[in-house]
């Protein structure tokens, strides 16, 4: 166990270095940079000679390390990380790992809340469609799986904001909570914050801020298809009919039926996790959600290097993780995969 | 009513569709006895046995009366069924590895099967299966009981399908080409052990396969199906003696003998599949006898004094 943690690991650290490569020549060759938004004629409050312009740009590229060909700036970026340093915002001047100290807790809670819908449509869906295969249920639910997959997250989000605060406004459809109130920062999750503080209309108002978002994540119910197919792999097998033979009650059957799907369905589940991730993305910037993939969109729209690759980077390191953990759950559920083999 | 047979099987048929698994078939099961039902593939072993017990799948049409005790099973409700699986008949699968709960140990499959049926603590239950686990001969029962069974070996795992099926103390055993699926050195130690068990419990047992020569060695009575019908039934000596119809007679000169200078003939064409109302004899495209009297309808059943029965219009002479 022990070893193949560490084996993962050492993946792990070959992942992030590809992507780190990979998002940081990108980003470099997308058109536009961002010191020309802040070094451009008349951004400033008083007139500046062109001389100046050009001296103070070069004197800020030196200070944030844009100095150089962009292999070595790389390698410096890479000995920075290795140090702990993610660098800073170029247009926030905020060290990139406390803005995502800070917006990561508000994703985190997200797409928990995004899963929980999920399973919650999921586990009934796929249950009776797998029990009832091809009746009216399963037909209906499989459809509505695949419509929720086929619609974009962002229309799915545009839709819900139309219903619920255009034509029928019971719900809140921007931010976190509402104005004028706030959290204690304790863990940094805001609906936990606001659970151990007893600060009861600051959860209310989150939790009223969660329903649509969470809703437009979850609702494609991804998880119907996975488990109706893992419920129906192991519905035909003879073990079935051999508890049957021996008298089971139908409601035992199905019941080690489930337990003999879980493991499939969480290996999936967690290989999706990234697909989830990508999701909230989305979801965030619909919703003006201040979380890290707001945090995300902005800073591509501006072309804030340093934050980019910060978000980019810690969203790997999750995804990678999550994989780890669906994998060491699927050995610990199935007695037949020795997690050692697997690597 | 003082002789209840054990299990009366009359006039049972199985659809799939269009396709006639079983046609109209007959038998009768005694207390202790070992009645073994041979064929080649697709004869409809299988489907009659899962018709025994009320296992085929939602699709399959079945018609006909199977009682067990006297008692009508066939199409009986849930409950009915419930009770007689597991503490009335009990039934081996074919396929020892597909046969367990692969995420779940032994030790818990076997004592959820008993206490099913008996009130039980789960102490006592798990005495009982340790017990048993030793009786088919697993050297250390403790250590099964606590393994998955992906960790035992195929022999190790079809004596573990037995236990599962023998735990609540059925009348008959049903057992479906239990062997097939070992190696033959195994198969032969595996089959006695079965029937030794089950006789040590007074339960009788079908015996399905498709192999003469096990039905030679354990069987009492025989019945050999052929397309869905029982083309013959008979004491296995006198069978084996003197069969009375063609395809009997066609599967025993097919059996291979060692130490006998008959060669062995292997049965002309392939089996067939039924597909429609069966209207005449299903062995007819192979028969050496066939003639225009076997096309018009099924050859109905022909009963002799003995209690051998059989269909067929051209049936052989009495004497080998
Ligand atoms: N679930 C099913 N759906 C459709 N047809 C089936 C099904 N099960 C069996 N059949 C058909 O019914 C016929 C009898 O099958 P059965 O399984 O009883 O044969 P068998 O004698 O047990 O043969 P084997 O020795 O191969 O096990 C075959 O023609 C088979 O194709
Ligand atoms: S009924 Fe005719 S075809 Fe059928 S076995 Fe007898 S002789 Fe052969
Ligand atoms: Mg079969």
């Amino acid at each position: 166990m022990t070893k193949f943690v560490l084996k993962r690991l050492a993946h792990t650290v070959i992942v992030l270095l590809g992507v780190s490569v990979m998002v940081f020549f990108l980003i470099r060759y997308l058109p536009g940079d961002p010191l020309d938004v802040l070094f451009t004629q008349g951004s400033g409050d008083e007139v500046t000679a062109a001389d100046d312009l050009a001296e103070g740009r070069r004197r800020f590229a030196e200070g944030i390390g844009m100095v150089g060909s962009l292999p070595s700036q790389y390698l410096n970026f890479l000995s920075e990380i290795v140090q702990g340093d993610l660098g800073t915002s170029i247009f926030r001047r905020i060290p990139v790992s406390t803005l995502i100290a800070t917006t990561l807790p508000l994703t985190l809670q997200l797409a928990i809340a995004g899963q929980i819908v999920n399973i919650l449509l999921s586990l009934p869906l796929g249950i009776v469609g797998a029990l009832k295969q091809n009746s009216i249920w399963d037909r209906g639910g499989t459809a509505f799986a695949l419509i929720g997959t086929a619609m974009p997250n962002f229309w799915q989000g545009i839709m819900l904001i139309l219903i619920f605060a255009v034509w029928w406004p019971i719900l809140p459809v921007s931010g976190v909570m509402d104005l004028g109130l706030s959290v204690e920062h304790i863990t940094g999750i805001p609906i936990v914050d606001a659970f151990v503080t007893g600060n009861w209309p600051a959860f209310w108002s989150i939790i009223r801020h969660l329903i649509l978002p969470a809703i437009t994540l979850g609702a494609s119910a991804s998880l119907v298809r996975i488990l109706r197919s893992s419920l129906l792999e192991v519905k035909h097998q003879d073990f079935m009919d051999a508890y049957r033979a021996r008298g089971l009650r139908e409601r035992s059957v199905t019941s080690h039926m489930m337990r003999n799907a879980l493991p499939t369905t969480v290996v999936i589940f967690g290989i999706r996790l990234g697909a989830i991730i990508g999701g909230s993305v989305v979801v965030e910037t619909v919703f003006a959600y201040q979380g890290m993939g707001w945090l995300l969109i902005n800073a591509i729209n501006q072309r804030d290097y340093p934050l980019i690759q910060g978000i980019v980077l810690t969203f790997t390191v999750f995804t990678v993780l999550a994989n780890l953990l669906s994998d060491i759950v699927h050995g610990w559920l199935d007695p037949r995969v020795k997690v050692e083999a697997k690597t | 009513m003082i002789d209840t047979p054990l299990l009366e099987v009359n006039d049972l048929s199985v659809r799939f569709g269009s396709v006639a698994a079983v046609s109209s078939v007959s038998f009768t099961v005694r207390s202790g006895e070992v009645f073994g039902v041979v064929g080649e593939s697709g004869a409809g072993k299988s489907a009659t046995a899962k018709a025994i017990i009320g296992l085929l799948p939602q699709s399959a049409r079945v018609e006909g009366s199977v009682r067990f005790r006297g008692e009508e099973i066939r199409g009986a409700s849930d409950a009915t069924l419930r009770k007689v699986r597991g503490a009335g008949i009990g039934y081996v699968f074919q396929d020892a590895l597909t046969a367990l709960d692969p995420v779940r140990k032994i030790g818990v499959q076997l004592i959820e099967s008993l206490q099913i049926h008996k009130d039980v603590s789960r102490k006592e239950a798990a005495k009982v299966a340790e017990d048993l686990l030793g009786e088919v001969q697993i050297k250390d029962p403790a250590r099964c009981m606590s393994s998955f069974p992906h960790q035992l070996s195929g022999g190790m795992r079809q004596r573990v399908v037995i236990a599962a099926a023998l735990i609540a103390d059925p009348a008959l055993i049903i057992a479906d080409e239990v062997t097939s699926a070992l190696d033959v050195t195994v198969q032969r130690r595996v089959l006695d052990l079965l029937l030794k068990v089950c006789a040590d419990r007074g339960a009788a047992v079908i015996m399905i396969t498709h192999d003469l020569g096990v039905v030679a060695q354990t069987c009492d009575r025989v019945a050999v199906l052929y397309g869905g019908i029982v083309a013959e039934e008979a004491d296995v000596f006198d069978l084996f003696d003197a069969p009375r119809h063609p395809y009997t007679k066609a599967l025993l000169q097919s059996m291979p003998r060692i130490g006998e200078d008959v060669p062995f003939v292997p049965i002309p064409g392939s089996a067939i599949q039924v597909v429609g109302k069966l209207h005449s004899c299903p062995f007819a495209g192979r028969c050496s006898y066939a003639t225009q009297e076997c096309l018009v309808d099924v050859p109905p059943v022909t009963t002799e004094e003995d209690g051998r029965q059989y269909r067929c219009v051209h049936a052989l002479e009495p004497v080998s």
